[in-house]
């Protein structure tokens, strides 16, 4: 297979039946899934336009299958949802990003600070272990290796020529080095990060 | 035809009174080959509503759930109604009628009935009560359902029960107290049992860290006195290195009354201190103050990170106190304070 990723079961399913009926009712999509380099692999971006309603002149008494999406990969958001409501939890952190600090003294801000700062903290560190990408201080003068990678640092300031650059670090960078989150419970509704709460 | 063999693993378990932990390592036939490592094991529970983690330490709470909280759902038992470990701990704060706290320190009361169904006190009409022995049994439940779900993986041979088991503890509790943790022990399965006190395990750990080095730190001859500050209980004894049959063996000579008194009250003393103080303040600025529940649990808390901080560091004069109110507002309700060394 010359796409790399292969669709599931259940959307092999929906597709081998929509693309029956079109192949039946449509001439110019059968003539062109039939030409031999259609027929390796159907790419992904074919299988979404096939639920698109066509004009229908050409099958108005077969009812068309009604367009569904073919769901997407497996939702990513749910660990960043974990993690949203994990210093929610630890941290207020929600809370705190939610209000209108405009309004409110330094100080008061500050109060409220430290409640936040501690139980991210806390909640960070016993789940990410965080390192710097560059140990040196911020400040010194630092001799980036060749080739550089561009993932891990980017250059600032008189951008041009060529490696190896010597420059001053001005932020150490974070990286993640190990990562370890929750497991949430099947039936768990992640999008809630926090329950109301009610007292009787 | 299969021989039945003995227990793979060895395993110690602190059933404490505030947190429960359980270490083990593979049992070595051969002496000529080096130690096993220890290995603590990390405990699969509920840490928040729908969320599972595996947590080294499982705090001893036992929450019994509310038919508003939902099944409290685990990897192997999806319908449960109670809760042990963290979110236990956590719902307790929510609900402390409904939740059990230092189920162990009931077991050496010496007037209530240990195994009566009196726990949680106070708890309302549909909490169906506990004895202290079951309490206990319930911790120890959770250890060997997370140890089937962690190590043994339906392999019988593995399983706690039938593994070689250490239980610790205090050198203060009383034969009943003792008989009685036996007794949640048998209940939960556990067959191979030693019991072990608690200063002499600690002292079994030093020794052990010291590796070959601990012949130079004790002789036969030696009194060593262990301390023992935990969370609500205090514990001092004396174990003197004796010999016995040519070798050094350590004895237990004297213990003291188990003492109910802990970092926690240093924390709650601290905390009411501070509180005297805010409410004076408070008064003194014409907006007078109340502190709620949830408050006085962050509070002392935020006791207890300040104690540290000003026994950790010689400098620090004074550290800051922030007490986060209830609602979704927190910059507006946020508490401050401070804890001198003065006072």
């Amino acid at each position: 297979m010359s796409d790399p990723s292969s669709l599931s079961f259940l959307n092999r399913l929906w597709f081998a039946y929509v693309v029956f009926f079109r192949v039946l009712f449509n001439g110019e999509y059968a003539a062109e899934l039939h030409s031999p380099k259609a027929l390796g692999a159907p790419p992904p971006e074919k299988a979404k336009a096939l639920p698109e309603p066509e004009p229908e002149e050409k099958a108005p008494a077969r009812a068309e299958p009604s367009p569904v999406a073919i769901p997407p990969a497996a939702p990513s958001t749910d660990a960043a949802l974990q993690l949203l409501a994990l210093l929610q939890r630890e941290g207020r952190f929600v809370d705190f990003l939610e209000e209108d600090v405009a309004s409110f003294a330094d100080a008061d801000i500050g109060a409220a600070a430290r409640v936040v700062h501690a139980g991210c903290r806390k909640a960070i560190r016993e789940h990410v272990t965080l390192e710097p990408v560059r140990t040196e201080e911020e400040g010194t003068r630092v001799t980036l290796p060749d080739p550089l990678d561009a993932a891990s640092i980017k250059l600032t300031g008189n951008v041009a020529g060529k490696g190896p650059f010597t420059g001053t670090l001005r932020h150490r960078g974070w990286r993640a080095a190990k990562i370890t989150m929750p497991t949430a419970v099947a039936g768990h509704d992640a999008r809630v990060l926090a329950q109301a709460e009610v007292e009787l | 035809m299969s021989t039945a063999k003995g227990p793979r693993y060895v395993v110690g378990i602190d059933l404490g009174t505030t947190h429960t932990a359980l270490a083990y390592a593979l049992i070595q036939e051969d002496p000529s080959l080096p130690a096993p490592p220890i290995e603590v094991l990390s405990v699969p529970q509920l840490v928040a509503q729908g969320t599972v983690e595996s947590r080294e330490l499982l705090p001893s709470f036992f929450y019994v759930a509310h038919e508003s909280d939902g099944p409290q759902a685990l990897p192997w038992d999806k319908k449960r109604t109670y809760v042990v470990g963290e979110h236990a701990r956590a719902r307790g704060v929510d609900a402390p009628a409904r939740v059990i706290a230092s189920a162990k320190s009931w077991l050496c009361h010496p007037t209530v009935d240990r195994r009566g169904a009196i726990l949680p006190p106070g708890a309302p009409e549909d909490v169906e009560r506990i004895s202290p022995v079951e309490a206990s049994w319930r911790y120890l439940e959770h250890l060997m359902e997370a140890w089937e779900h962690v190590i043994a993986k339906g392999d019988p041979e593995l399983a706690l029960a039938k593994q070689s088991v250490v239980l610790t503890v205090p050198a203060s509790f009383d034969a009943a107290a003792r008989e009685l943790t036996t007794e949640a022990a048998y209940a939960a399965g556990l067959e191979d049992l030693t019991l072990l006190e608690e200063p002499q395990a600690a002292f079994y750990a030093w020794l052990g860290m010291r590796g070959d080095q601990w012949r130079k730190e004790v002789k036969v001859g030696d009194a060593v006195l262990v301390v023992d500050v935990g969370g609500g209980t205090t514990d001092f004894s004396v174990i003197a290195a004796i010999e016995k049959d040519g070798e050094l063996a350590l004895e237990r000579v004297a213990v003291g009354d188990h003492i109910l008194l802990g970092g926690d009250n240093m924390d709650l003393l601290l905390a009411h201190v501070v509180e005297q103080k805010m409410l004076a303040d408070a008064e003194a600025a014409g907006k007078p103050l109340e502190l709620d529940r949830w408050q006085r649990v962050s509070l002392q808390h935020a006791a207890r990170a300040a104690k540290e901080k000003l026994l950790g560091d010689s400098k620090a004069k004074s550290a800051p106190i922030a007490i986060a109110g209830k609602g979704s507002k927190l910059v507006g309700s946020t508490l401050r304070a401070e804890l001198t060394t003065r006072r």
